[in-house]
């Protein structure tokens, strides 16, 4: 006997096997829509005066190239399938992450941040999929920070993992690693800071008592509030006044956004420092 | 979807509208444009369903056909 089992494949939404929406209501489009709406909104929450957030942000999917996104300083742009990538429009955390880029680059302190804004980007894409492998699903291999490979085991497809604790070496990868390892790449400086903050959610809260998810939802409040306000996460060599537990630090501006009384130096409520 | 623009109304963050109207993916937040079209729905008593897809970037529909050779039985 002969059996036939039709099945239907193609990016176009479908109900009840019919094509609906035009050509442009694509796998890309709506997740694109999607998950650039849930962040937004999320953010202006936690923003409500911030005028970008204010304002409708483009998003162009399917651009006929591979294995990129990104942020031109107006719009947020997404690559089709191919050289060993997904359509990245179709990937929350990639859709976050270029979000994140605009994020950072029209909030109150304007610029992108430095000495990379590949961190901040990073982090809002994590906190927003609750994951450190940012953009889950975007290769077709496992992710290889300069030589220190994600752990197998842990199946990261993403671009990175910003949790340390994820790779091979298991230490932190610091601006002296960034130097021997990865020349002046952007993505290498922006670990620094991107897996101390994922540190602050899934290490340093944890050990003084809150739970996984008091912690995420700590931890995001305190993004939003400081690095909305920072212009040098760090500084390359360590020197005042941004660099390490500097005045003008990104850990400094947690410090500031966790703070009661207008007083650092008296601690803060959560105590993690 | 959240915040979508339907006809001269925008949906709240729910998806919930009260209108009758076309949508584009376009709303408070994003103005999605698409190197593969168009997209546009009318709303109907059921709202806007905007479907599903499993296929990747402008894939058109495609039937696959498994067949099975006979066997003996």
């Amino acid at each position: 006997m002969f059996r036939f089992h039709f099945s239907y494949t193609g990016a176009i939404g479908r109900v009840n096997g019919q094509q609906v929406g035009g050509r442009g209501n694509t796998h890309a489009s709506r997740t694109t829509y999607y998950h650039t709406t849930h962040i937004a909104d999320i953010a202006s929450k936690h923003l409500p005066n911030e005028v970008w957030l204010k304002r409708q942000l483009t998003a162009n999917v399917n651009i006929n190239n591979n294995c990129n996104a990104f942020w031109n300083g107006y719009s947020i742009n997404f690559y089709t399938s191919g050289g060993g990538c997904a359509n990245l429009g179709e990937i929350s955390g990639v859709v976050a992450h270029e979000w994140g880029h605009g994020m950072d680059a029209k909030g109150v302190a304007e610029g992108i941040s430095k000495p990379s804004g590949e961190g901040i980007a990073d982090l809002y894409a994590a906190l927003y999929d609750g994951t450190s492998c940012i953009g889950r699903g975007g290769l077709s291999k496992i992710c290889n920070l300069k030589g220190d490979r994600c752990k197998f085991s842990l199946g990261c497809d993403g671009v990175r993992d910003i949790d340390y604790m994820n790779h091979n070496s298991g230490e932190p990868h610091t601006m002296s690693w960034a130097r021997i390892n990865c020349g002046d790449s952007v993505h290498c400086k922006g670990h620094v800071y991107s897996e101390a903050v994922w540190s602050l959610y899934k290490r340093e809260l944890p050990a003084i008592g809150y739970d996984d998810l008091t912690a995420l939802e700590l931890t995001t409040y305190l993004l939003y509030k400081a690095a909305d306000n920072v212009v040098f996460w760090y500084t390359e060599n360590g020197s005042a006044p941004n660099g390490g537990c500097g005045g003008n630090s990104g850990y400094k501006a947690f410090l500031v956004a966790d703070d009661n009384d207008g007083d650092v130096n008296n601690g803060t409520p959560r105590k993690y420092y | 979807m959240s915040y979508m623009w339907v006809g001269s109304a925008t949906a709240d963050v729910g998806g919930n509208f009260d209108v009758t109207g076309t949508a584009s993916l376009r709303g408070k937040h994003v103005n999605l444009n698409d190197r593969c079209g168009d997209a546009s729905l009318s709303s109907s008593s059921d709202g806007i369903n905007w479907g599903t897809s499993v296929g990747t970037d402008c894939e058109l529909m495609q039937h696959h056909i498994n067949s099975f050779m006979p066997r003996n039985v």
